[in-house]
């Protein structure tokens, strides 16, 4: 379970555009817009907060991984290098026709304990054509200069839109470290 | 009507073929039941192919640790097949029940056995196969047994006893759990094996706490990580004393699904 933020303004790693193509209301949205499983179930503006979230939360909880990944992660200077091994278990061929993506979104962990982390940059790779059941070594690497060796923490999700251009995303599977 | 009780009653008639070198017949006695039942078991082995074979056989006593068993040795010309009447006592001198590890030093060998009451008037019982590696079951796997019946009342109906082997040099756990046809749980039983110890559990379901069974099944585990065993079930018609023996029958249990990652993401204004 993680949590995670961005300014709306500065949006990071196309997450925004997976919240936008999720998005089948066509009156006004308001502040916040959540996501879980990559706008597999998005929300927005001011509701029962515990309520909405906490559902959104349990109903991702349900769903199992369609992908298997590991990351390893190492730093060298002011580049954060994140090599990906992904096994495709969703049961589709990921590719650019489905937008298979990997992103990274990487962070300075807040002092408070209590503070959500806002994401202060990212990187995202096209998975390479996979089929049903076959494994693909993804690397990825960011700049990382301004953020403190100690505190850097990163996740790797690894999406697609499974139903179509215009569809929403969905998450095959998340990994955050270190 | 004949009625027997406390001694399995065993016998098969078996035509596995045989690709390994070490058989088990996982049920074996040479003991005397109630009503005057004598129950004796002949074992049967033949040499397969075009050469003769030799082989061992090792007593695995019931409730015991059978580390270092009692064995003897035979050979068997090409296509030559050998019956060991009542071999428990006649080879082991050893009364009580068993199983038996039938290991071919050369050669390839088929294996079955016959256990039966050994009626004056003609006997009856079951046979009971040699069973090689590829029918037991491992940590992670399952073994099910069906065609199971309970009566609460020993005069009708059946019983169930079931049996096991362990097949390794260490103390295994496992885990009998019982079904009514329907798949609501009806109870587990547990049981310890020390190394290579063959055990049975009579009247499994009333040792599970159940009642009048008409049609169940058993799914047998074992909980130990290096684990691996060979199940049975015989089921004993508690009229006649006719018994069938059921094999388990192994799967892998299903692998659970990877945990997805929940990550929480949301977008807004800073301040």
């Amino acid at each position: 379970m993680l949590f995670i933020e961005q300014d709306v303004d500065a949006p990071l790693g196309g997450r925004l555009d997976r919240w936008l193509a999720a998005n089948d209301n066509p009156g006004t949205i308001y502040l916040p817009l959540v996501m879980t499983d990559s706008g597999h179930d998005i929300s927005n503006g001011d509701e029962s907060f515990a309520t909405v979230y906490g559902n959104m939360i349990d109903r991702s909880l349900d769903r199992p991984a369609t992908a298997g990944m590991a990351v390893t992660s190492s730093r060298s200077g002011s580049i954060l290098h994140l090599e990906v091994q992904l096994d495709n278990r969703s049961g589709a061929t990921l590719s650019a026709a489905n937008d298979a993506t990997l992103t990274a979104l990487v962070w300075q962990e807040p002092v408070d304990p209590e503070a959500i982390p806002v994401v202060a940059t990212a990187r995202t790779a096209p998975i390479p054509s996979l089929v049903d059941g076959s494994s693909a070594k993804i690397v990825l690497e960011a700049s990382v200069s301004a953020l403190d060796p100690d505190r850097t923490r990163w996740v790797v999700i690894a999406d697609y839109q499974p139903n179509g251009t215009f569809e929403a995303y969905d998450t095959l599977q998340a990994v955050t470290g270190p | 009507m004949r009625r027997w009780l406390s001694i399995i009653a065993i016998v098969l008639v078996s035509t596995i073929t045989v690709s390994a070198q070490t058989l088990v017949v996982p049920a074996a006695a040479n003991a005397e039941g109630v009503n005057q039942t004598h129950w004796r078991t002949d074992l049967q082995v033949k040499a397969m192919g075009e050469e003769g074979a030799s082989f061992t056989v090792e007593l695995l006593e019931s409730g015991a640790n059978n580390s270092e068993p009692e064995s003897f040795e035979r050979t068997l010309d090409a296509g030559a097949s050998l019956r060991l009447g009542n071999l428990l006592d006649t080879e082991f001198g050893f009364t009580g029940t068993a199983a038996l590890r039938v290991s071919a030093a050369t050669g390839r060998i088929l294996v079955s056995s016959r256990t039966y009451n050994d009626d004056p008037e003609g006997t009856y019982g079951q046979t009971v196969p040699g069973i090689d590696d590829s029918l037991s079951t491992s940590f992670g796997e399952s073994a099910t047994l069906i065609q199971l019946s309970r009566s609460s009342d020993p005069a009708i109906g059946f019983r169930t006893n079931v049996g096991f082997v362990n097949l390794t040099g260490e103390t295994i756990g496992v885990t009998v759990e019982l079904f009514a046809a329907a798949g609501s749980s009806l109870g587990t039983v547990n049981r310890n094996l020390k190394p290579f110890e063959h055990r049975q559990v009579n009247d499994v379901f009333h040792a599970a706490g159940a009642d009048d069974v008409v049609d169940g099944y058993a799914v047998v585990r074992t909980v130990s990580e290096d684990g691996h065993f060979i199940c049975y079930a015989s089921v004993v018609d508690n009229g006649s004393g006719d018994a069938v023996f059921i094999l388990g029958a192994t799967e892998a249990d299903p692998t659970p699904d990877e945990a997805r990652l929940v990550v929480f993401e949301s977008f807004l204004r800073p301040g």
